[in-house]
């Protein structure tokens, strides 16, 4: 075989998956990129221009943005911080450690909505959480939580959804380190605490920044669970371009922050991996 | 006397200080650990369940604990007033066939990222990546209009093809995973033996593929089931699946009963699923299909 012809091959074996992703998302880019420049409008008139630009930087989408990012930052550090000795419990052995990994992996399997749901029942006006802090003597009157202006019950249903799936990818880093250098690092007289810092903590930054990429950007761009559970007011930008593309039939401003999700994620993955690599330095 | 037993006191306290260390780290504090996991994840549920058999006759509010009287009505109302049974049925025909169109299109391109070495190997994974990545409201809306161009919108083929594209990732990670746990040679003896290339893909790889095209499956299968989004913008109002369902009862009418019935119907069969999938597959396919990402 030629080397032109392998090439050939390996192309039109990879076409029908690879392709499709590509070309299907191709299209959705495309039509997102046009339609904020005023072209594609289905309702008024098509006209090329930066008419739309214009418009979307208001004060509500700034607020929209202000909010979603907050509450992104919120819930992935969050997670990082409980996933990260959660994954260093389970690399030992332990009693009962079967029943405790099939216990956490199940919000994984949870649709967000349902995790949306069940979180809402327990942290509800009269909910079991706050009558137990009641029972307790902590707080006196219930606590607002679903609803409320800062995203509180958003935060807290996004770290329920998306622990399991932060310890995963924690887990299944630290389990790439080789054991030689800790075992290296241990004959020579290092502590725990050292062998973490020096060792564990560096090597495995790198993996660990993919999953909490994920997870953020995740959280940045959600509409149901900020529909069920959020503020009235800021809404998140997810739920701002859908409210202009279906509610308000203006699909250019849509289309304009589509493309302030899609930016501004990329932006932020460049910051937290920037971070990450500062402080492994 | 004396001089025999005071050793033996000293030998036990200082043997059951060392032991009640160990018993701490070693049991009392993984009971914990999983006491509280259980409470965490486990609470949440049980609630769930007790909201989906109030007796309306008996409502449950504060301060009750517990609702005072259970009873099968709330279920029986949902299938009986609600379109949940015609939603479950579309829900399922959608996943069914979103599976198999995922399946079909995974094979080759699995096969090539697991066998072939080429330039751009590492944007062709990035170019797989992106349905998850990407914002799901974002392609949902876009993608609508997309379909509103090509005259998909609102229509059962546009939305298999959507569930494909946002299940694709899954299938073609785990089955290019599985295409690498095979040994080159036992493909390459194949052909030496005088197998074509049909023959060796059916008797060869297919059979040690099964493992791999089983999770890649159930997990395409339920991205589909699990889907908001993108039927929201694309299905409603001709087509309702089990999540719209469920939001509707979340957002637009508030019924906590329904949801709670909605949301157990959404949820048990995925966690069925994935738990025959942990018992029968021995290799660790959840890192497989979200780790080294």
């Amino acid at each position: 075989m030629t080397k032109k012809n392998h090439t050939l091959t390996i192309l039109l074996l990879l076409f029908p998956g690879v392709g499709y992703i590509a070309l299907m998302l191709a299209a959705v880019l495309v039509m997102t990129v046009l339609q904020s420049m005023g072209l594609f409008n289905f309702t008024g008139i098509s006209q090329f221009g930066f008419q739309e630009w214009v418009e979307v930087f208001n004060q509500q989408t700034w607020d929209a943005f202000a909010y979603s990012t907050k509450v992104a930052f919120a819930s992935s550090l969050m997670c990082m911080i409980l996933a990260y000795p959660l994954a260093l419990f389970l690399r030992r052995e332990f009693l009962a450690k079967k029943y405790f990994t099939a216990v956490i992996r199940m919000p994984l399997f949870m649709p967000a909505l349902v995790a949306a749901f069940l979180i809402l029942n327990v942290i509800a006006y009269h909910g079991i959480f706050n009558e137990f802090l009641i029972r307790l003597g902590i707080i006196r009157e219930p606590l607002r939580l679903t609803h409320d202006d800062w995203g509180l019950g958003v935060v807290g249903i996004q770290i329920w959804k998306n622990l399991p799936f932060q310890t995963l990818i924690v887990t299944s880093v630290l389990a790439s380190i080789q054991s030689d250098l800790e075992n290296a690092a241990k004959n020579l007289g290092a502590g725990p605490w050292q062998v973490f810092r020096d060792i564990l903590f560096p090597l495995s930054i790198p993996g660990i920044v993919t999953g909490v990429v994920l997870v953020f950007i995740g959280i940045f761009g959600d509409y149901a669970i900020n529909t069920v559970a959020g503020p009235k007011y800021p809404p998140s930008l997810a739920i701002r371009m859908y409210a202009n593309a279906n509610i308000f039939n203006d699909w250019g401003q849509a289309a304009c922050i589509a493309i302030i999700i899609i930016i501004s994620s990329m932006i932020y993955t460049w910051i937290i991996t920037r971070v990450a690599r500062f402080a492994t330095r | 006397m004396a001089a025999t037993t005071r050793p033996t006191v000293s030998k036990s306290s200082l043997l059951s200080k060392k032991q009640l260390l160990l018993f701490t780290r070693g049991t009392v504090f993984p009971l914990v650990m999983l006491v509280g996991a259980i409470v965490i994840i486990g609470l949440p549920l049980l609630m769930a369940v007790l909201w989906s058999l109030v007796n309306p006759d008996f409502p449950w509010s504060y301060p009750d604990v517990f609702p005072p009287h259970l009873s099968l009505f709330q279920w029986d109302f949902v299938f009986r007033f609600t379109d949940i049974t015609k939603a479950i049925l579309t829900s399922y025909t959608i996943a069914t066939l979103a599976t198999l169109l995922a399946f079909i299109l995974s094979l080759t391109p699995s096969y090539a990222i697991a066998n072939y070495d080429f330039p751009g190997k590492e944007t062709i994974r990035i170019i797989v990546l992106l349905p998850i990545i990407l914002p799901g409201m974002v392609v949902a809306l876009f993608l609508s209009r997309v379909f509103q161009f090509l005259g998909l919108s609102q229509s059962l083929l546009g939305l298999v093809l959507g569930h494909t594209l946002l299940g694709l990732p899954y299938m073609l990670r785990l089955l290019s995973t599985s295409f690498e746990a095979i040994p080159r040679e036992i493909g390459d003896a194949a052909s030496n033996l005088g197998a074509t290339n049909f023959y060796r893909f059916r008797d060869v790889y297919i059979p040690m593929l099964l493992p791999g095209i089983f999770a890649g499956s159930i997990f395409t299968f339920i991205t589909s089931l699990e889907e908001f989004s993108l039927t929201f913008v694309i299905g409603t109002p001709t087509y309702q699946t089990i999540p719209t369902i469920l939001f509707a009862y979340l957002g637009y009418h508030f019924v906590r009963t329904n949801a709670a019935v909605v949301s157990l119907i959404l949820m048990v069969p995925n966690v069925i699923l994935l738990f025959i999938a942990d018992r029968f597959l021995k290799t660790d396919f959840l890192t497989a299909a979200y780790g080294k990402l």
